[in-house]
């Protein structure tokens, strides 16, 4: 392979250290907490944050001290040693200790980490200004505690970060502090918690006011297969500076969308200043010129960015937040969200229609503008074009999205639309109905010894063709092709052997994707004495929905979506069909699921649909879902007979 | 491994080189107009030319150098492949630096983009102490030609350097030179095809080695292949100075004498003493078998030791490995050797490399061979592996087994002792050491005939549950759904409650199997179909990998991870009154002969005793390569238990 794939060597650093008695202490109080919970490893002893707001003439100060102290209930520590702190333009790291209180001869020994390395991390993005810390602990072993602490300047007081209280491992103690001027007015959200949960107070110390929460004893909450983000669960704080009081004049900072969207609107209004480029124009024109309607320039163009321009990101710094100018991205061929919106509203504006840039939050965030008015309520950029009342939402990083639909990680979230200075709008992006994302699988079958022969047509529409495309786009070899095909539209048994594929509208953003194939399933059918078993459930994978019944957490899908697929079965010459089985249809708010049969002459077709509902389901109401699958398991057990004559 | 280097350094000087440009800084490319694509617009990536130069020569500094030339020129013909091929990272090692880097792009209307200096990005590691250029091609449409190369000085590595030049896409003209002072005397090897290096030119003071604008096609990964073994490249290593006397310079004998004097010195007072009170506290004295004595050790370290990847020298130092706990892979393998040591325990060291990443060749003496350790214990025929926390005496890692290494060998002439170094096959296991055990007992639900009572017994042994090594890492919810997953093997909605598990801890590995026993019961195993029940009992051997699919033909022999055995027996009371007729359904054989050696099977049989039917299954593979021609039988026995696992016995009332 080329050097594009960046193999991360493990994160090691050396081991000197200073050593010395601490007060004495014991590991009691701890190993009393680790009792009776599912953690047997490690603990949490405490998870601080102190953050400290102060605005002079020269400007903001902003800190925040983390402590983190956790506890090891075994020796399987020693391979806990590593740890790191991350650090980038907005998040200056200006101090960092770490120590590990190692447990010998019934007391507290501790062991300074001196030694700390700085690496450039590549994994996030293409290019970031993120840099971790790394350290190792030195001698951890059973009843060890490791004692961590470093201090962040906050460059920005737009940028304070949320406190979670809550981790995947239980924690005998959160605690959060605020320390800020009193001529500055801050704002609280509360999610998954309320204040009289985390003991909210507020004093006044030395003239400043201090505001502070905790919580003592909190379990590990985990995360399950197929859960939403950790911001869905978690409890979590987020302070927001809503203004600043100098000389009896207030100014904002972020007391309500508005300021967010001044500040936003200050870092876009000067791009994209110069006129385009000429090779740009050419293109506009190409795209739209045999165009009979406005739309179906917006298409052209939106569909051309996501085929030329190619993810690459930067988020260096502001970078992060201003887009690129649109000549720079048409020349360079590449570019993030910011970039695809930009160089598509000025290629609108060539043809004479307007974008406006937009900013949105991905579905892994479940704030709305009004409630959390600052930056941590979005992560994404997109443009927004309006054709009379309807808006479409243009995300042309990824290839395959059509007009017709928001990516599907947008659905359901608000979009902050740029009007101009001091004017907004915020709309709400549509969630898909499930008949448009459509899996239309129907297949001719006729007996060939104990197998089936069949002849296939699967048709697909909205996010289900995408995804198949998406995959589709990285085989380019025959078997692979095969191997792809085959896995989808397996029936029966794995036996399924595709043959003879002919694909219709693939890669088409607009037309129904289909696909046309041949296939034999071996040893699928029983045969004794003059009767024939034969199970037409071919697809069962519908039963893979159902949950655990321990399941905490809600479920999230990336989409709606319906699915029918269709079996109809050749009677062979000298049979007679002694038993067909019984419909069965399933209704639930969330799904719909059912399997028909029919007899035509010597057919009989059988056929499963399957209608998915929701994009979050909360976990009590998974319930209403394994009880239709445990029917539907009945039903998927039903065996046609047939007779000879 | 860089001490015999240095010997080999000074000599350089004294041959009185003169710095010069090199041929890597010399390096031009053509003008654009030259750059000619493909008419091939269908296939994705066309690999136009590759040139890599690697040129030793002094540097910088003064001292030799390894100068390093790397140029791509590729035709990208779908989004995908621009996407993959789009970013480009030039590695730095420690102490290294870029000479030069160049990239354009050159689109299908002949516009150019020539990379700009100042997009290239900066990552460093401090750690390593290694650095990452990389940079974004800019302006690729469909159909361009991205052409780029680099070059780089670095310490030059001379005792054996792999260089891969097939990849997964075709490439025409690929050129390759390996340029060295004519004093020395440089020995290389291309494998798999690659074309042997010839003498292009002998200067006065260089020589000249390659091969010139060859077609290199493609090579698809394959299940179970080993691929980069498999791959077309190279090896190089300097071998003599001549000029003064210095020869075999990469040769093992070196090593051997190095790595014996660092791992067999007397440990110091101090240390002997605290191994001897961690013998002590094992409590050993009335352990007489060696392969337990060993496993004590060993699981006694692996549990207390940490190892790291890391080449801080104080990790190798036993004095801090022993008060730490904490060491690198020098430092873990002296931990290891002076336990035995002390104990008195025969045994060889050995060095071998992974398989998967470069096999070692028994034929050519380089260092790129010797990447980790085992220790092997002639009198039981077993190997230890120190580093590898998930590896057990017996069951060295995967990586390192069916493979050459380097044995240190004690031989006595003469009454004195000396150690040589001998190339031997690291044999792996037996299948029998590495079994599968399942046992199915079932009876049918007089009141509702779909719905079954089961005895399950699932059991794994050796390799195929290397995880109860690390059993100990996990909680309890972590160990509870690795046992319910061997119930849930059977059939994902099985539900049982009294779920026994044996042997779920990392000293039961390799000597007794990890065994989950239940009852349960379960209606998904029947179908009803009028008056009779279609019993699916070929699901009772849970799902089979399968090879079903017809292919193009098989290009890499297979290689299997281990040897492994299956053993099935299921036993099926039926009902009083009912009979099954097509029982026969559930005789197969596919067996694989190869020189009158049986060496993979699937055979499935029952018996019938009253209205007990017991049914078994065997499957083994006893060997771990199988060649290309022979892929079709070894698909036939694959596919003969999938065939197994469709098995449905009919049942109905007796006439």
């Amino acid at each position: 392979m080329n050097n594009k794939t960046i193999i991360l060597s493990a994160v090691i650093t050396s081991l000197c250290f200073f050593s010395f008695v601490t007060k004495a202490q014991s590991p009691a109080p701890y190993l009393d907490f680790a009792k009776n919970k599912k953690e047997q490893k490690i603990i949490k002893i405490k998870d601080k944050a102190s953050l400290f707001i102060e605005y002079k003439e020269e400007g903001w100060s902003i800190s925040e001290v983390n402590v983190n102290e956790n506890f090891y209930l075994d020796n399987t520590s020693n391979f806990n040693l590593e740890d790191k702190v991350v650090q980038s333009s907005f998040f200056k790291i200006k101090d960092i200790k770490a120590s590990s209180l190692s447990y010998e001869n019934n007391r507290y020994k501790e062991y300074k980490v001196t030694d700390f390395k700085t690496k450039d991390n590549l994994e996030r993005s293409f290019y970031d200004d993120s840099q971790s810390i790394l350290f190792s602990y030195p001698k951890l072993g059973k009843n060890s505690i490791s004692k961590l602490k470093y201090e962040t300047e906050i460059t920005d007081p737009k940028f304070i970060n949320p406190f979670y209280f809550g981790s995947s491992i239980a924690c005998m103690s959160y605690e959060y502090e605020i320390s800020c001027d009193k001529n500055i007015e801050l704002d609280f959200r509360y999610f998954n918690c309320s204040p009289e949960e985390l003991n909210y107070k507020v004093e006044e110390k030395k003239g400043r006011k201090i505001y502070s929460w905790s919580m003592k004893n909190v379990p590990g909450l985990d995360s399950e297969a197929r859960s939403p983000g950790f911001k869905y669960f978690m409890p979590h704080v987020i302070p927001i500076i809503k203004f600043v009081e100098k000389k009896g004049k207030k100014t904002n900072i972020l007391a309500d969308l508005s300021d967010l969207h001044n500040w936003y609107y200050s870092l876009v209004k000067n791009i994209n200043q110069e006129s385009c480029l000429p090779e740009m124009a050419t293109t506009v024109k190409k795209l739209t010129e045999d165009c009979k309607t406005d739309l179906e320039k917006v298409k052209n163009i939106y569909y051309w960015t996501q085929q030329n321009i190619k993810y690459i990101d930067f988020e260096y710094a502001l970078g992060g937040f201003i887009p690129r100018e649109a000549n720079e991205v048409f020349e360079r061929k590449f570019g993030d969200c910011k970039d695809n919106s930009s160089i598509m509203k000025v290629m609108l504006q060539e043809a004479g229609l307007n974008g406006e840039l937009t900013w949105i939050g991905t579905r892994s965030i479940p704030y709305s503008y009004e409630e959390v008015p600052t930056p941590v309520s979005d992560n994404h950029m997109i443009l927004c074009y309006k054709d009379g009342d309807d808006a479409y939402f243009l995300d042309a990083t990824g290839r395959f999205t059509p007009l017709s639909h928001p990516t599907s990680f947008i659905q359901g979230k608000e979009a902050l639309v740029n009007m101009q200075q001091g004017k907004y709008e915020v709309i709400e992006v549509p969630v898909m109905p499930s008949d448009s994302n459509i899996q239309i699988d129907t297949s001719i079958l006729t007996i060939e010894g104990k197998g089936l022969k069949g002849k296939g047509i699967c048709r697909l529409t909205g996010y289900q063709k995408q995804d198949w495309f998406v995959r589709l786009e990285n085989i380019q070899d025959e078997n692979d092709l095969k191997k792809f095909y085959r896995n989808r539209l397996m029936k029966g048994n794995n036996k399924f052997q595709i043959q003879d594929i002919e694909e219709t509208n693939k890669f088409e953003y607009d037309e129904d994707f289909i696909v046309s194939y041949d296939f034999l399933i071996g040893d699928y059918l029983s045969v004794l004495d003059n009767e024939i078993y034969i199970n037409l459930n071919l697809n069962q994978d519908i039963l893979g929905l159902s949950q655990s019944k321990e399941r905490k957490l809600a479920i999230e899908r990336d989409y709606k979506y319906k699915n029918a697929f269709t079996y109809v079965l050749n009677i062979p010459n000298g049979y007679t069909a002694e038993y067909i089985p019984e419909d069965m249809i399933l209704q639930s708010e969330f799904m719909e699921l059912g399997i028909s049969y029919h007899q035509e002459d010597d057919k009989i077709y059988c056929t499963h649909t399957e209608t998915s509902n929701f994009l979050l389901i909360e976990a009590e109401k998974q319930e209403e879902i394994n009880a239709m699958i445990k029917k539907i398991r009945r039903g998927f057990k039903e065996t046609i007979v047939l007779k000879k004559l | 491994m860089k001490q015999s280097l240095i010997i080999v350094f000074s000599l350089f000087l004294l041959n009185g080189l003169l710095a010069q440009s090199t041929n890597v800084e010399a390096y031009t490319w053509e003008d654009n107009s030259e750059v000619i694509g493909s008419n091939d617009l269908e296939t994705a990536v066309i690999g136009l030319k590759t040139e890599f130069i690697d040129e030793f020569a002094i540097g910088s500094s003064g001292n030799l150098s390894h100068f390093v030339l790397r140029r791509k020129m590729i035709q990208l013909n779908t989004d995908e492949a621009i996407e993959q091929f789009n970013k480009i990272y030039i590695p730095i090692s420690a102490g290294g630096r870029l000479i030069e880097s160049n990239a354009r792009v050159i689109n299908p209307d002949r516009s150019v983009v020539v990379q700009k200096e100042e997009d290239i990005i900066t990552a460093k590691d401090e750690e390593t102490g290694r650095e990452y250029r990389y940079f974004a091609m800019e302006g690729i449409q469909k159909g361009a030609i991205v052409d780029y190369f680099y070059s780089l000085e670095k310490y030059p590595d001379l005792n054996g350097n792999r260089l891969n030049i097939q990849d997964d896409y075709d490439q025409e003209k690929v050129s390759y030179m390996l340029i060295h002072p004519s004093f020395l005397v440089f020995k290389h090897k291309s494998y798999n095809g690659l074309p042997d290096l010839e003498l292009i030119e002998e200067e006065e003071d260089y020589t000249y080695l390659g091969f010139d604008e060859k077609n290199i096609p493609l090579l698809k990964e394959e299940d179970s292949a080993n691929y980069a073994a498999n791959l077309q490249y190279l090896i190089y290593k300097l071998d003599q100075n001549p000029s003064r006397g210095i020869y075999d310079i990469s040769n093992y004998s070196r090593i051997i004498e190095n790595k014996q004097e660092y791992f067999y010195s007397t440990p110091k007072k101090a240390n002997l003493k605290l191994i001897k009170k961690m013998v002590n506290e094992l409590d050993m004295v009335n352990m007489f078998d060696l392969k337990e004595r060993i496993r004590l050790v060993e699981d006694f370290l692996k549990e207390n030791y940490t190892y790291v990847e890391s080449s801080e020298a104080e990790l190798s130092d036993l004095s801090v490995v022993l008060d730490k706990k904490v060491a690198n892979l020098n430092g873990m393998t002296k931990l290891y050797v002076s336990f035995f040591n002390y104990l008195g325990l025969k045994h060889q060291l050995v060095i071998t490399s992974n398989r998967f990443r470069n096999k070692f060749d028994p034929e050519f003496e380089a260092y790129n061979f010797l990447d980790s350790y085992l220790i092997y214990f002639p009198e039981i025929d077993m190997y230890l592996c120190p580093s590898e926390l998930d590896s057990r005496l017996g069951y060295p890692p995967l990586k390192y087994v069916n493979n050459y290494g380097l044995f240190f060998k004690t031989i006595k002439m003469g009454g004195v002792e000396s150690t040589v170094g001998k190339i031997k096959y690291i044999e792996s296991n037996t299948m029998e050491d590495n079994f599968s055990n399942i046992a199915v007992k079932i009876r049918f639900d007089e009141e509702d005939m779909t719905n079954l009572f089961l005895d399950l017994k699932n059991e794994d042994f050796g390799y195929r549950c290397f995880f109860q090594t690390y059993l100990p890492l996990l909680d309890e919810e972590a160990r509870q759904e690795i046992s319910e997953n061997y119930i849930k093997f059977f059939d994902p909605d099985l539900e049982a409650e009294n779920i026994e598990v044996k042997n779920d801890n990392a000293a039961a590995f390799g000597i007794q199997p990890f065994s989950v026993t239940c009852n349960t019961e379960s209606s998904n195993f029947v179908d009803k179909a009028g008056n009779k029940y279609l019993v699916k009992v070929g699901q009772f051997i849970g799902p089979q990998r399968e090879l079903y699919q017809e292919e193009a033909e098989r290009t890499q022999e297979v290689e299997l991870r281990f040897r492994t055995k299956y053993k099935r027996t299921i036993e099926l009371t039926v009902p009083e009154g009912y009979v099954i007729k097509n029982l026969d359904d559930l005789n197969i054989k596919s067996e694989f002969i190869n020189d009158g050696e049986s060496e993979m099977l699937f055979h499935s049989y029952y018996e019938k005793k009253d209205n007990l039917i017991i049914i078994n299954a065997d499957e083994y593979y006893k060997v771990v390569s199988v060649e290309k021609q022979d892929y079709e039988n070894y698909r036939e026995v694959v596919n003969s238990a999938a065939d197994f696992n469709k098995i449905v016995l009919i049942m109905e009332k007796a006439e």
